[in-house]
């Protein structure tokens, strides 16, 4: 009998050069497939490319730092839906209730302020964090009950909860959240004190400010604190014997109901949170239109990390370069956005498709 | 071994089906090992065996639906290789299920209609064309079907016929029924065995899973017996009897009880003084709220093991998860050294259950995690939410060790290894923490002799020490070798009764009249 | 260090981290002053136009027109088409403010927002680019480098208002309208008052909204109780949903009881020429080709006059295949009515606030 370490030690540097090999090899293909796609579109794939990494990493029309600015600002509304996404899955919660819970706590976070707004700007601001956190959780934790108590399919509620959030949020902005001359179904723009502030100053991105505000620390903080409770606490470890099989969970003295709630609960509150996050970041506002997706666009940037959070860390930069660099190759040579949304599924599709094809042909030869 | 020769005189006429030296893997596991079978044309042949004896396996192989792992199959003397159902249909081998492969929502004639459009996309579709066939056999067989019912709402019985006039309605010559009984009542079960002889009288070949004894005696023409994997013996049904039959099916290991490592004398003196555990009028419901167990009394002293034997499904999983804290009682009384009875507390408590893959394992998980299922939820490897990590690793390293797990590393999944090793990983959880009272559940299905040896000696070790075990155990070479006094269950009642000594026809019968109307497949694909 | 005390020591690192993200709020402070008007051309340097939409390029609408607008401003201008930027489907705000932002950045002269959800981000990045002008369709508020482009639609709602008047033989005309916002609101009173005119008791049923304004199904559902409450002649402002509208008054008209649809923003006779009546367009071209004009010049003031029937920004278009229908006298009364406003003489209210 080995020592159970040494197969581990060894396997870790082969799973290191296995993992550049394969990033290399997505890289490639991806690249090619970019080109392929933009070719559909009738563009010149000569100008299109340099266009769209120009948006998402600067060197040409923009600085470094101003295109990774954006990238960054795309990425985290991602960074924390995904995670919310990833703490649900990896529980057996197969929730899609990430653009509801988002809303949600974008909702609760201006109701806040509508009744705090005259607190110290320091103070309003944590009260509208601590308030989107609530209201996600609340939203999360409806779901884990249904289906603990009533058993509710998640995927239908928190469906179903979507569009009640989003029409809440409809209803708020053509009523008490309205901004004060009626004329548009969003609210007033919060003031600048209250909202996070940018962190570049705008001398380094050539006079203009970066859009790179301090949530993106909230965000990047969010990564370690998911995966301490995932693989460092008694409940993360729960969590994660829970939806890798719930019998065996059960047979083993958790209580998966109370775990399951529980990962809705944590999903929503990271979720609810990047609500907040991008309304004090970015949005500066709330209307129906808040959210291009970012809920449902969690799903595949948390299945593409491996359900991992260093992963979902990793696949949301990269949609965020991609959307970044999109949106800036539209402006300036004619890239139609769908462009991105067509190259984020079929990126999500090949690779979850390779894991499932991995994960077959390793069951095919390795033991039962 | 006895191999009783084959009393059908030796035909020189091509048989339905002959399998030679049929072998089936699942992993570690063989689930057919070196499979002679021979079905004459036009007989009823029933195939016998008490449950993971490889029956289902061997009919599934037969049906398509699994492939053989080595050895041959010929059909009316052609050497066949299923790859799909749809093969082995177009060999004229047709498939009645145990669980039925009916559309509940459909009516009985868009049922019938199922298999017979499937090949015909370019006719225009009509229930009534497409299952006239089926509806024709049905008169034949004498029943009367509504094409217009609702299949969900007919009763299981009728069902039954559906299924069976779908199977014959595509032209099939040999008909494989999996434990057709086990769903019907008396009468029901007396018109399927005439059918069954219609079937035969008109040129089918029947081929039947079956486990009670009774029956398979008054339908059958030829038995074959299977055990653990292998043909135990073939017969006439003429030629043989019900205490023959149980003998086979059982083994006969254990009159002699030359197995047991259990001092007798030592341990009744032990236990004159420490019953710890004591059930009385229990009864628990079982997952769907029926009745599973019922009145059962129990005592075990500490340092007994306590051996209950039965087929699957009388109530074994319920007793066990009742004896661990995992199902509520609905009446009755548990006392724990005539206290009140709190698994977990008082005693601590391990448990093997009976099914590691569903309920044992989180085979996606590490080693490392696997083993650790109790240890998390122990105050000694926490701080405050947090775990303490590095203790942990130390604990599983050791348990590696101490229980001779092979596996490539802590960080390997546990899908990766041997069932042995996986039921090591299972017992090493269960044991470590050395706890009153051990349940374990068929400990060593599957597992190879030194493996299940090794379980045995750890169950054994732990009474050693003081601890109470409850084996419950579908094997009763296994109940009889390690225990030190044993029980049959039946029906989800509770029946002591000793094992040792008694003749393999006895128990045989015991258990062949006991089998429960839901009894489970021998092997999960 | 213990482990547990790591994590201890993160947690606060990390609610430390929150407390002073939300500590320091945002300055907006604006950027050196400005070296000539808003919007001007600068010495050397091309001119350039931006055009950023929330929806489709080609929705045959609101932002299609908007498109073939700053075409015009192309040709008027003889611009590069290098000059001319168009950004599609900025759907949220945070888009919306990037795009703004990016343009300007890149020292865009005229940047135009397609739309009143511009109209804050604008006014409040503006004083950061002072080189930039900033043009808001449908905004109503001022600043130095912002203007707004007030659309006066009620000039046409009201002369639609007079047909629907004139044509109901129910008595009983409806509205079904996206969102219950002011200008929405506003156009709709106009279309009463034109209603009123000419048939004093003619019964205007309850305005409904959908909430959505790409929807058909939704607008289909709306309009067929209305029609079924007797309503035989419909104005809509819907924007891409309107579609919905024409397909429930198609599938009640009949040539006993004919039911109308009327068209907005766009000129809709087309979209179902057997019931609409007659389209009330928006024109963008003539505004962005006049604020281009004086911007490029260095002469621009914003201004918040609106634009309507006189600038020939709104129009008032009759569906030439249903022409036939309309009482010569009626015919009369509207076209005196359409002189009237373009003259000056009659001003159709606008209820924005």
């Amino acid at each position: 009998m080995t020592q159970p370490d040494s197969p581990k030690r060894r396997s870790v540097s082969f799973r290191l050069a296995r993992l550049l090999l394969q990033v290399t090899g997505a890289a490639l293909s991806f690249l090619l497939l970019l080109a392929v796609t933009l070719t559909i579109f009738g563009l010149k794939a000569k100008t299109a490319l340099p266009a769209i990494a120009d948006g998402a990493f600067g060197g040409w029309q923009y600085g470094h730092l101003y295109a990774l600015s954006e990238t960054f600002v795309e990425a985290v509304p991602l960074i924390l839906t995904g995670l919310g996404v990833l703490v649900a899955w990896q529980a057996g919660m197969f929730s899609i209730g990430g653009e509801g819970q988002l809303l949600i706590g974008a909702l609760a976070a201006m109701t806040v302020y509508r009744f705090t707004g005259s607190l110290p700007a320091p103070m309003v601001t944590l009260l509208m964090i601590a308030a989107s956190v609530a209201g996600g959780a609340l939203w999360g934790g409806i779901a884990g009950w249904l289906r603990t108590a009533r058993n509710v399919q998640e995927v239908i509620s928190t469906i179903m909860l979507n569009y009640i959030a989003l029409y809440l949020v409809g209803a708020a902005v053509l009523g008490p959240l309205q901004e004060p001359s009626h004329s548009g179904p969003e609210t007033a723009l919060l003031p600048d004190p209250v909202l996070f502030a940018h962190i570049l100053p705008a001398t380094w991105t050539g006079g203009i400010t970066a859009r790179l505000h301090t949530g993106v620390l909230i965000a990047l903080a969010a990564v370690p604190i998911t995966a301490v409770w995932l693989y460092r606490t008694r409940s993360g470890f729960a969590l994660r014997l829970t939806g890798h099989n719930a019998d065996a969970a059960r047979t083993a003295g958790f209580s998966i109901a109370r775990v399951r709630i529980t990962a809705m609960i944590f999903s929503g509150a990271l979720c609810g949170l990047a609500g907040s996050v991008q309304l004090l970041g970015v949005s500066a506002r709330l209307d129906q239109q808040f959210s291009p997706g970012w809920g449902y666009s969690a799903i595949p940037v948390a299945l593409m990390g491996g359900l991992t959070p260093g992963g979902t860390l990793l696949s949301a930069i990269f949609f965020g370069a991609l959307t970044a660099g999109t949106n800036s190759a539209e402006r300036t040579v004619g890239v139609p956005s769908v462009v991105a949304d067509v190259l984020l599924a079929a990126a999500v599709i090949a690779v979850v498709g390779f894991r499932a094809w991995r994960g077959r042909s390793q069951l095919a030869t390795g033991g039962d | 071994m006895t191999i009783a020769s084959s009393s059908s005189e030796q035909q020189s006429v091509v048989p339905a089906i002959l399998t030679q030296d049929l072998t089936r893997r699942f992993g570690q596991t063989i689930a057919l090992d070196q499979v002679n079978v021979r079905v004459e044309c036009g007989v009823v042949h029933a195939i016998l065996g008490e449950n993971g004896a490889g029956k289902s396996t061997l009919m599934n192989i037969l049906a398509g639906l699994l492939r053989a792992t080595s050895g041959t199959l010929e059909v009316f003397g052609t050497t066949r290789d299923f790859r799909k159902p749809a093969d082995a249909r177009a060999c004229s081998i047709a498939m009645v299920h145990q669980h039925f492969t009916l559309v509940p929502a459909f009516t009985v004639a868009e049922n019938l209609s199922l298999d017979t459009t499937a090949s015909r996309h370019l006719t225009p579709y009509s229930t009534d064309r497409s299952s006239r066939n089926a509806m024709l056999k049905a008169e034949q067989l004498g029943w009367k079907l509504d094409p217009l019912a609702i299949t969900g709402g007919l009763p299981v019985g009728m069902q039954q016929r559906i299924e069976i006039v779908k199977a014959l309605a595509t032209g099939a010559r040999i008909v494989i029924f999996d434990e057709p009984t086990a769903v019907l009542s008396a009468n029901e079960i007396d018109d399927l065995f005439r059918v069954l002889r219609v079937l035969k009288q008109g040129g089918c070949t029947v081929v039947l899973i079956a486990h009670k004894l009774a029956e398979i005696l008054a339908v059958a023409d030829d038995i074959t017996v299977l055990r653990r994997g292998k043909v135990v013996a073939v017969s006439a049904a003429s030629q043989t009897n019900e205490r023959e039959l149980a003998s086979w099916m059982v083994g006969e290991t254990l009159a002699s009880g030359k197995r047991s490592d259990v001092d007798q004398n030592q341990h009744i003196h032990a236990r004159e003084h420490a019953t710890v555990l004591k059930l009385e009028m229990v009864a628990a419901n079982g997952d769907r709220g029926e009745q599973v167990l019922s009145n059962v009394n129990l005592t075990v002293a500490a340092g007994e093991i306590f051996g209950i034997g039965g087929v699957d499904g009388n109530g074994q999983n319920e007793l066990a998860e009742l004896l661990v804290g995992l199902r509520p009682m609905t009446s009755g009384a548990i006392l724990w050294r005539g206290n009140k009875f709190e698994p977990g507390i008082s005693p601590t408590v391990g448990y093997i259950p009976q099914d590691r893959r569903k309920d044992g394992l989180a085979t996606r998980m590490s080693v490392q995690d696997n083993l650790l299922f109790q240890a998390v939820q122990s105050r000694s490897f926490t701080k405050g939410p947090f775990l303490a990590q590095r203790k942990l690793r130390t604990m599983a390293a050791n348990l590696v060790t101490q229980f001779d797990i092979r596996s490539a590393g802590l960080a390997t999944p546990v899908s990766s290894l041997s069932g042995g090793n996986q039921q090591k990983i299972v017992a090493a959880r269960a044991l470590y923490s050395e706890p009153e009272l051990i349940v374990a559940v068929n400990p060593t299905r599957g597992l190879d002799i030194g493996a299940a040896r090794y379980v045995h000696d750890q169950l054994t070790g732990a009474s050693n020490r003081g601890a109470a075990v409850v084996v419950l155990s579908t094997d009763i070479d296994e109940i009889a070798a390690i225990s030190h006094r044993t029980a049959i269950i039946t029906r989800g009642s509770l029946q002591e009764y000793e094992i040792r000594g008694r003749s393999a026809e006895d128990i045989g019968l015991l258990l062949g009249g006991a089998i429960n109307t839901e009894s489970n497949q021998d092997t999960r694909v | 260090m213990t482990a547990s005390f790591r994590y201890r020591v993160g947690l606060l690192v990390s609610s430390a981290c929150i407390m002073v993200v939300a500590g320091c709020g945002r300055s907006n402070a604006p950027a050196k002053a400005a070296s000539g008007a808003p919007g001007q051309q600068a010495a050397g340097k091309p001119y350039k136009v931006a055009l950023i939409l929330s929806g489709s390029g080609t929705d045959h609408g609101w932002n299609q027109d908007a498109v073939e607008a700053v075409h015009d401003v192309q040709t008027a201008l003889s611009l590069p088409a290098s000059s001319i930027s168009i950004k599609e489907q900025a759907v949220s705000p945070s888009q919306q403010q990037d795009n703004l932002r990016a343009y300007a950045g890149q020292g865009y002269n005229l940047i135009i927002g397609h739309g009143e959800e511009y109209q804050a981000p604008a006014l409040h990045m503006a004083p950061q680019f002072p080189n930039s002008l900033f043009v808001i369709s449908s905004g109503d508020k001022m600043a130095a480098n912002v203007t707004p482009i007030v659309f006066k639609l009620e000039d046409g709602a009201y002369l639609l208002g007079m047909l629907a008047g004139g044509m109901s033989r129910t008595g009983k005309i409806a509205e079904v309208g996206a969102q219950e916002i002011a200008p929405v609101r506003s156009v709709f009173s106009a279309f009463a008052l034109g209603a009123k005119a000419v048939n004093p008791n003619i019964t205007i049923l309850h305005p409904v909204y959908t909430n959505d304004w790409e929807d058909i199904g939704k607008a289909t559902q709306a309009t067929q109780p209305l029609i079924q409450q007797g309503a035989d002649v419909i104005i809509q402002d819907l924007d891409s949903a309107s579609q919905g509208v024409f397909n429930a008054v198609q599938q009640a008209s009949t040539a006993a009881h004919p039911v109308y649809a009327l068209g907005t923003n766009n000129n809709q006779n087309s979209a179902a020429p057997g019931v609409v009546l007659a389209s009330a367009p928006i024109n963008c071209s003539p505004v962005f080709v006049s604020i281009a004009k004086q911007a490029e010049a260095g002469t621009f003031k914003p201004t918040d006059t609106p634009y309507g029937l006189p600038q020939g920004v709104i129009g008032y278009i009759e569906n030439p295949a249903l022409a036939s229908r309309i009482p010569a006298s009626l015919q009369a009364r509207i076209d005196a009515a359409e002189q009237a406003i373009k003259s000056g003489k009659l001003v159709v209210p606008m209820k924005t606030q």
